[in-house]
């Protein structure tokens, strides 16, 4: 998994890096309607 | 700051005000009321933290790249446009009539109050109009100095439009405790703004330049050469760029972002390789010696100083020689032992810059559109060509720094990639974000 981490372009790594914040916005917001 | 940092800062930060709601609580209301408010608290937050992004904040900026951080704040700020267009969509069935008396704290009902909701009502037609100004900016064609003026006071009004609307409207955003996070945030938010246009052009005050010379280069590429006035002049790392404003005050929004093409160890003198290319680069030769400057900076993470590979690919496309020549020269000026390849690609020779230096170098001048007679390379850069110039070893080994057109840096990256270079060993700084 890191090995292909550190294969992707820098541009697949911001990708990344910002489906992964989103995704965390998008549990925070079930989270709060949930609670 | 490191990219895992940056990403854990930005979401403690952003994800702070929900979770301090949820932790004040209240009785719960119905599903998509509550989705309308979570969306609204994210929204919200996450434009305030839109302010630190763009900031040009070394500490955030120097170690991801000013690039990546300006990319973060540009996708997440059309994230907080969509949360922010659903947020008053999902009030639905509410009952209207104004705030219920049986329920003075809004913990049951929202409130129907114009002059509480008309502060949303106005950021919520000023936040798209800002991104899609933002997202148009090129094709729109206005000067970039009033971009950065409408953008900036168009930001920070929508910041305070949304606090007084959180605060007054909120169910809550009205708890004393919010309410102070959100002055605390929207503080720290419009803090980085006077940041920028205000404390650094202070202290810039006192650091003043005078244009020491300017040379013209190639037909449209001019080199600029600036001393420092009455002080010690700028600490930097070959390859970093500054803010340049040539001619204006301090305080004066025509600066521009130029990567510096001399080296530290030379002296004090700062020179810039620049193209003309519209604004302020249109008039560069025009530039009198002995006119004031003011540079912000260093900025950027194109650096090679103490890195242990045994050699130095530096892969430059037009302008983008600047940041990399500057390596090269800091290497030469240190006597850096490390080997040294560099490919330059351009369209035609007379845009060819600096050529006697680099041709006493291990140069490879590459032209998608030679002369004849033309015995360089010729087509672009691209993958071929770095297998051509670059032994298996030297792909497996060295440091990669590549600067210019975006898709040269593209390819060359994508290429490298498939040849077995770790990622962490390609260095690249992109002045066009999208």
């Amino acid at each position: 998994m890191i090995d292909r981490f550190r294969k992707m372009s820098l541009r697949q790594r911001v990708s990344i890096a910002i489906w992964v914040v989103n995704i965390v916005l998008c549990l925070t917001v079930l989270g709060f309607v949930l609670r | 700051m490191k990219p895992i940092v940056l990403i854990l800062v930005y979401l403690a930060a952003v994800l702070l005000p929900p979770i301090c709601s949820a932790i004040i609580g209240g009785p719960s209301r119905v599903f998509h009321q509550e989705l309308a408010s979570v969306l609204g608290i994210l929204a919200f937050s996450m434009v305030l933290v839109e302010f630190v992004l763009s900031g040009r904040f070394k500490r955030i900026s120097n170690g991801v790249g000013m690039d990546i951080t300006m990319r973060f704040h540009q996708v997440m700020a059309r994230t907080a446009l969509v949360l922010a267009l659903l947020h008053p969509l999902l009030y639905q069935g509410t009952p209207t009539g104004g705030q219920r008396p049986w329920d003075p704290t809004r913990q049951l009902t929202i409130t129907t109050d114009f002059s509480s909701l008309s502060s949303g009502i106005a950021a919520f037609l000023l936040l798209p109009a800002l991104v899609l100004l933002a997202l148009g900016r090129k094709q729109l064609d206005y000067k970039y100095e009033t971009w950065r003026l409408m953008h900036g006071v168009g930001a920070l009004l929508i910041a305070l439009l949304l606090l007084h609307h959180t605060t007054y409207a909120g169910r809550y955003g009205s708890d004393p405790v919010m309410m102070w996070l959100w002055i605390a945030m929207t503080g720290i938010a419009v803090g980085s703004l006077l940041y920028v246009y205000l404390l650094v052009p202070i202290l810039n005050r006192a650091r003043a330049w005078r244009v020491q010379s300017v040379t013209q280069l190639t037909p449209h590429q001019w080199q600029v050469t600036v001393t420092p006035q009455g002080h010690a002049g700028l600490t930097y790392d070959a390859g970093q760029f500054v803010w340049l404003n040539v001619g204006h005050s301090p305080f004066s929004l025509h600066e521009n972002p130029f990567s510096i093409a001399s080296a530290p160890a030379t002296g004090p003198a700062v020179s810039f390789m620049i193209k003309e290319l519209g604004d302020f680069t249109r008039g560069i030769g025009l530039i009198a010696p002995g006119t004031h400057a003011y540079l912000d900076g260093p900025y950027g993470n194109l650096s090679v100083t103490d890195r242990p590979e045994p050699g130095v690919a530096l892969i430059a496309g037009g302008v983008g020689l600047g940041p990399l020549l500057s390596i090269l020269r800091q290497m030469r000026a240190t006597d850096d032992p490390r080997k040294v390849k560099i490919v330059y690609g351009n369209r035609k020779l007379d845009q060819i810059a600096y050529r006697e230096e680099l041709s006493a170098e291990d140069t490879t001048f590459v032209l998608s559109e030679p002369p004849e007679g033309w015995t360089g390379a010729t087509g672009w850069v691209d993958g071929a060509l770095i297998e051509r110039v670059f032994a298996p070893e030297e792909i497996e080994n060295w440091v990669f720094v590549t600067c210019g057109p975006a898709q040269m840096m593209s390819v060359v990256e994508d290429h490298l990639l498939a040849l077995g270079t770790p990622s962490n060993r390609i260095l690249s700084e992109r002045f066009d974000y999208d």
